[in-house]
């Protein structure tokens, strides 16, 4: 369904001008949104962590199952009905038009004064539940049971992603859960957090939002490096390189997400000193990620490689990953990420390091990172000297 | 009917809890929705949904008590993992208040011009925090005293008092949630009073809404002490309401006790080498000397395993924690069955010290 949402953006954005959605900018905003919304909570997490986590993690610590297992059972039911939700969030009045992000005052009642935003917030509350519920369950296992003998330090590296990321789970979403219940309260029962008539101010909804938010991608990324621990280990034949360091890599990049949201916020009028602790506390992040990216490598090195699809996958996904990180690094700059902020070179930067190996992701992230730096995001029409790279894009999302 | 295991974790049978929660909970949000923008319907559904989601709280820990108190489960390890949990658990609703004690700083620390440049915003007439806020500021932490109070009397086998500090525990967060809801009704500003007015009562709201949901959990507990479900080697239920209440660490360890009579007991070998047994409980009450065996076999339960440990066995009953048991290896007419009496002196052992 996402993909499907995506192919329609794409579909929009195939010439300059109004196409396929006939003007309507807002139904545009809405495809935007619920792509965001299904691809992250309801495709790369629920694979991720409900999906490999539930399965990989009993058996690699020898344990007969997840510590809580109906409650793992609950994590999972709750999930369709937040994709209920969320579905009628795109359909009800003029669908939720506000992005992943839901920020006031476009989410607010007076810009959206129908029932989408309400379902929306309220599919994120549901999700949260589960995903809160799935870290518990998680922590508590990895804790609890392992088998006779398997000290931490000597579980599998995707045993150790999982509890960083679960981790980050139990302590960002629960700021999220704050930042939308004051969204829903300002929209219906008259508070005034982000109203600055009364005193408050759309600002405090980015911080909580970004400080659930930062964590919150490095949620999906976490298990997928330790995936690929273990693909890159079993198809070089080796054990992977460093161990110890890979682990430790793991906790910092867990940490230090929680230090660094406002990156995503140096548009808003932060103070210049914020601006550039946030600017050096992103770039350190840079570090850990390197040595778990070298060690990969230097597990590669030496080893007796087959080159089976997972492989494949696999050493794509260290290529791609690091250019988009290499993006990520250009971005922490405070200063280009003026010009730059939301822009398609944000967009060229999650999309690199979060849809891996797909080749839609190739095509349409050529076009991103390559030249259009400059063309304007969330907006469905943009200025004609971007049109051919666009048209290349649309087509690429066509045959892939 | 034996049942057999090879660990000693507890595989949870099916059950429809969670599916039918998750349905009171999209009753509860789609209800929610559309009460908050007055669909016909909304507010019945909104309802429906909430006290769907409350019975299946119901059920569930009710199954989870059967589970544990009356059937057994509850191995050392696995009340590890509800201990765990709900640490976890409290860890993340801490965060959840984060975010509102976020949004109050945001606002008074650098108060915006449209409340004047002031905090508290102009106009606001605030409550003296020395008056009622004060009160309620030693209230809780004598809750807490009291719920301690508690704690220790379950761990020393009071029984009898153990249910009057809970009674009292409870009574003082009632005392608490009246007091608080006297001050809403005569607060002079209300929810939509500017920002001071959005923070104050959704940070003291959510508060009230968990103390409700702290004081139900401790008189359920008081409930269950009351029916004496709780001993004093186990009563995880009781702690995760203590520490709800209280937000302390571990509890204290407990101690030792005098000799803990369990009755009759028969431990036959399971496997061919000896060094595992298959411990069950005969239904009989009689106490007989240690050379003396019993002559007509009542029914038998299956409570768990045995390990042989050099000259004691070692065993992990269902109910109770690890013990150790001294006691000694009878000569037996029969070479499939031993049968022992003893007396059990209960003694905390680490289940990881077997690792």
């Amino acid at each position: 369904m996402g993909t499907c949402f995506s192919v329609l953006i794409r579909m929009e954005l195939a010439r300059p001008g109004d196409q396929i959605l006939g003007g309507n900018h807002q139904l545009y905003n809405v495809l935007i949104t619920a792509h965001a919304f299904l691809m992250i909570f309801f495709m790369v997490m629920p694979a991720m962590i409900g999906g490999s986590g539930n399965w990989f993690v009993p058996i690699l610590i020898g344990a007969p199952d997840m510590a809580f297992p109906r409650l793992n059972n609950i994590s999972f039911w709750l999930l369709p009905p937040s994709l209920l939700l969320l579905l009628s969030s795109a359909l009800v009045e003029v669908g939720s038009g506000t992005g992943w992000t839901v920020y006031p005052p476009l989410s607010g009642i007076t810009s959206h004064s129908g029932g989408a935003v309400d379902s929306a917030i309220s599919s994120l509350h549901l999700s949260g539940v589960s995903s809160i519920l799935g870290s518990i369950n998680f922590i508590t296992t990895i804790s609890n049971m392992r088998g006779p003998g398997m000290t931490m330090h000597r579980s599998p590296l995707f045993v150790w992603s999982v509890l960083v990321t679960a981790f980050s789970l139990l302590l960002s979403l629960h700021v999220l859960a704050g930042a939308i219940t004051m969204l829903l309260t300002d929209r219906n029962f008259n508070t005034t957090f982000s109203d600055p008539a009364g005193g408050g101010d759309p600002i405090l909804y980015q911080h909580l939002f970004r400080f659930f938010g930062h964590p919150e991608v490095y949620i999906p990324i976490l298990p997928g490096s330790g995936i690929i621990s273990h693909i890159v280990s079993t198809f070089s034949g080796k054990p992977v390189f460093g161990y110890l360091s890979m682990v430790y890599a793991m906790i910092s990049i867990g940490v230090l997400g929680f230090l660094v949201w406002a990156h995503h916020m140096f548009t808003v009028g932060l103070d210049v000193d914020t601006r550039a602790y946030f600017n050096a506390a992103t770039m350190i992040i840079a570090v850990p990620t390197g040595i778990k990216i070298f060690s990969w490598i230097a597990t590669m090195w030496g080893g007796s490689i087959q080159y089976k699809t997972p492989m494949l996958f696999a050493v794509g996904f260290i290529f791609l990953f690091t250019i988009g990180g290499l993006t990520g690094i250009v971005l922490a700059n405070s200063g280009l990420d003026i010009a730059l902020h939301d822009t398609y070179y944000v967009v060229a930067h999650f999309h690199y390091v979060l849809s891996m190996g797909a080749v839609f992701a190739l095509f349409a992230g050529f076009h991103y990172w390559v030249g259009l730096s400059g063309m304007p995001r969330r907006i469905p029409d943009y200025p004609d000297a971007y049109a051919g790279w666009n048209a290349l894009s649309s087509f690429g999302s066509y045959i892939s | 009917m034996i049942e057999s295991q090879r660990h000693s974790y507890h595989l949870v049978d099916p059950s429809p809890w969670p599916i039918l929660g998750s349905l009171g909970a999209l009753a509860t949000t789609v209800g929610g929705v559309m009460y908050m923008h007055s669909f016909q319907g909304g507010a019945t559904l909104l309802s429906l949904g909430l006290i769907f989601i409350l019975y299946t709280m119901f059920v569930w820990w009710r199954d989870v008590l059967r589970e544990s108190t009356l059937e057994g489960h509850h191995t050392k390890v696995v009340q590890l993992g509800p201990r765990y949990g709900f640490i976890l658990f409290i860890v993340s609703e801490v965060m959840f208040f984060f975010a509102f004690f976020r949004a109050s700083s945001h606002s008074s620390l650098a108060p915006t011009v449209e409340i004047g440049g002031i905090w508290p915003p102009k106009g606001i007439e605030v409550l003296d925090p020395w008056e009622i806020p004060f009160l309620n500021t030693l209230i809780p932490p004598s809750s807490g005293a009291a719920v301690t109070w508690a704690h220790h009397a379950i761990l020393a086998g009071k029984e009898k008092r153990a249910v009057y500090a809970l009674v009292a525990t409870v009574l003082l967060a009632l005392v608490f949630t009246g007091f608080q809801g006297m001050e809403y009704y005569q607060a002079p500003f209300t929810i939509s009073d500017s920002i001071y007015g959005s923070t104050f009562f959704l940070a003291t709201g959510f508060h009230g809404f968990h103390v409700i949901i702290g004081t139900l959990f401790l008189i359920i507990c008081g409930i269950r002490q009351y029916l004496g479900h709780l001993t004093k080697e186990h009563h995880v239920g009781f702690e995760a309401a203590a520490w709800y209440r209280r937000d302390y660490g571990r509890s204290c360890s407990p101690r030792n006790d005098p000799k803990l009579d369990l009755g009759l007991f028969e431990i036959v070998p399971f496997n061919r080498n000896q060094r595992c047994f298959l411990v069950s409980r005969f239904f009989s009450e009689q106490i007989e000397e240690p050379n003396g065996s019993n002559s007509s076999l009542a029914a038998t339960k299956d409570i768990g395993f045995a390990f042989r440990k050099e000259r004691s066995v070692l065993f992990e009953l269902k109910a109770r924690a690890f013990v150790e048991l001294k006691c000694d290896v009878l000569e037996s007419p029969s070479l499939q069955a031993l049968v022992f009496q003893f007396r059990i002196r209960c003694e905390e052992k680490n289940p990881r010290s077997r690792q």
